[in-house]
């Protein structure tokens, strides 16, 4: 179930382990429990990974990268996603959402020269808490212009609504730009 | 570095038997000749090549680059560096023009569709490629292709059909009408020759996301570089080399690296009013992490010249509007007071905010113009290209297409409409 332990330094094992916040103590993990700060000893090097959504995360020495995305295709090529099931503006809220847990913005949530109107997909990489409570404000700045580009947008892609070949390309393209981020963190799957 | 560009004026273009400069300014090509010079047998399923002309009824799209047939007669490398020919340094010597002439490529990568270039009409006052006599290849993939050799094969075909139309006029025997000269001493011979002008670095924002929105520096990837010197003139030599078609209006295509106007301007300025320094070439990553690391080291590279300010142009809108605010910010807290070129994404009333970055320290900004605007383009009796996907254009959107033939698209969807460099024909101006 777990890794061996080498010294202080916890060696995981890459599966989908569920625990929470404190879960060692039997408080469970809910948004306001969140970010309370734990013992390092116990909290990180005990029980390194997290469920979020319905991703796993992976841990590399207390800080863990996570993917949010629309994009079919993500599913496919990242082992460590959360994936959601709606719109662009879906996936940016949901990425505020997670800036003001603490989450830090690892690209730029406006990649690609693409319009409201055009692109349907789009996929965010965040890094976690270095400072549980504390907000990254650049990070917050960036999806909250993100945001309001969408909101003042006339007219906003919606997937599916395009023919498959159309849709495939928005959605290759959409990979195609955030790949090299993915690849730098270690999001890519090794066998998909 | 001295560089002469010995330009042959092109007043019309037409199919012959083979390809010269006549006297009277036409350019006859031989269609088979550059169909064989651009063609992939790997990545294409087909190439044609048709003719278009200012003031004819015609529409190019989608386009995918635009780039202005050179060769070097004199001097060290060839044009396009690193792509159709060795690496040498270029930027100097002698390199023949023909101004008025472009090669347009044209072609599906992905389903949709980028880049109007409109003849005549409404439309061809938004682009500069309507008053350029255009040679379209226009390219199908074959079946299968990965797109980003097929990107790559385009990208190739353009450039192969440029350097194949200059040497084949230069073999044949072409009068030069002007030649200019640029030359830049070195840095230390320009700050001794004038030390009281302020000195001036260019900072050149390119492209640098990924498919379709890439850009090369002597065949290397853009995304790849730290931030870097370039002599100006290199640029003039196709040094950089774009791979990048989205979006239309604000992408910089080749043709616009060659004739960058914000190099030509300072070079006219140079001695008189200031004391042009020098390019630095950056990059727009999509990782927040190369952002900081190009922005400071483009600050950095600034003030090792003693910039006292610095002219930064972008490319791009969303993302790259935060490196052109972080290198604002970096450079002016440098010392080196910023002028930015960019263009505004403001919404078709305007009156949004124009860029998804903003700093107080920006406060000397020229706009290309607003993308949103939406303009209507009336029909035109011929197309070059496709026009199955077109409301899924940057710019368009369902009903773009009327049942006449006419398109309403934002401006975003018009090839060079609002170059960040500022190449083209429209100007604003207050009173």
């Amino acid at each position: 179930m777990y890794g061996r332990r080498r010294g202080k330094v916890f060696m995981p094992k890459l599966s989908g382990i569920r625990i929470a916040a404190g879960q060692h103590s039997g408080v469970p993990c809910t948004t306001e429990n969140y970010g309370r700060r734990q013992p390092r000893s116990e909290a990180f090097l005990r029980f390194p990974y997290r469920w979020y959504g319905a991703g796993a995360c992976f841990l590399l020495a207390g800080i863990f990268f996570i993917c949010i995305s629309n994009n079919p295709y993500i599913k496919k090529k990242v082992s460590s996603l959360r994936y959601v099931d709606g719109d662009v503006f879906d996936v940016l809220a949901a990425a505020r959402d997670m800036v003001h847990k603490g989450f830090v913005l690892l690209a730029d949530p406006l990649y690609g020269n693409f319009k409201p109107n055009q692109q349907p997909y789009r996929t965010i990489v965040l890094r976690s808490p270095q400072s549980p409570g504390e907000v990254d404000i650049f990070s917050l700045d960036l999806v909250e212009n993100a945001l309001g580009i969408y909101r003042d947008s006339h007219v906003t892609a919606q997937r599916g609504t395009r023919g498959c070949d159309i849709d495939r390309d928005f959605r290759m393209i959409d990979f195609a730009l955030i790949e090299e981020t993915l690849r730098t963190y270690s999001l890519l799957s090794a066998h998909k | 570095m001295k560089l002469e560009l010995e330009r042959a004026k092109v007043k019309n273009i037409v199919w012959g038997e083979t390809t010269a400069l006549l006297p009277d300014g036409t350019l006859r090509i031989c269609k088979e000749d550059l169909l064989e010079a651009a063609a992939d047998r790997v990545c294409f399923k087909s190439i044609g090549a048709e003719l278009a002309r200012p003031g004819e009824s015609v529409r190019i799209c989608p386009v995918k680059d635009v780039i202005e047939p050179r060769c070097k007669t004199e001097g060290q490398g060839q044009v396009f560096p690193g792509m159709l020919s060795g690496v040498e340094t270029v930027g100097s010597g002698k390199t023949f023009v023909l101004s008025g002439a472009a090669v347009v490529t044209c072609g599906r990568i992905v389903g949709f569709q980028e880049g109007i270039i409109d003849m005549q009409g409404t439309g061809a006052d938004y682009t500069p490629f309507s008053k350029t006599m255009n040679a379209v290849l226009v390219i199908e993939p074959n079946d299968g292709i990965e797109p980003h050799e097929y990107e790559k094969a385009c990208r190739m075909a353009g450039l192969r059909a440029a350097y194949f139309i200059a040497s084949s006029v230069w073999k044949a025997g072409a009068s030069v009408s002007e030649t200019e000269v640029y030359e830049l001493p070195s840095f230390t011979e320009s700050a001794k020759s004038f030390p009281d002008l302020p000195k001036v670095v260019y900072i050149y924002m390119l492209q640098t996301q990924g498919l379709l929105h890439d850009t090369y520096v002597y065949g290397v990837d853009a995304k790849k570089m730290l931030p870097t010197f370039i002599h100006p003139n290199e640029t003039m030599d196709g040094a950089v080399i774009s791979g990048n078609c989205v979006s239309a209006c604000d992408k910089n295509s080749t043709y616009i690296h060659l004739n960058n106007p914000v190099i030509k301007s300072l070079y006219e300025h140079h001695g008189k009013d200031l004391n042009f320094v020098g390019v630095i070439i950056t990059n727009e990553n999509v990782t927040l992490a190369d952002k900081q690391r190009s922005s400071s080291y483009t600050a950095k590279l600034a003030a090792m010249l003693g910039a006292d300010g610095a002219v930064v142009s972008e490319e791009g809108f969303g993302n790259p509007d935060a490196d052109l605010i972080l290198n604002c910010r970096k450079l002016e807290k440098c010392g080196i007071k910023t002028t930015l070129i960019t263009d505004e994404y403001a919404g078709r009333d305007g009156a949004s905010q124009s860029l998804a970055d903003a700093s107080p320290l920006a406060d000397a900004v020229v706009t290309a113009g607003n993308a949103n605007m939406i303009v209507r383009l009336p029909k035109q009796d011929r197309l070059i290209g496709f026009d199955d996907y077109i409301d899924v254009l940057s710019g368009g959107f369902d009903g773009s297409l009327h049942e006449d033939g006419s398109i309403e698209v934002e401006l975003q969807a018009i090839t060079g409409a609002t170059c960040e460099l500022g190449f083209g024909k429209l100007g604003g101006r207050t009173w």
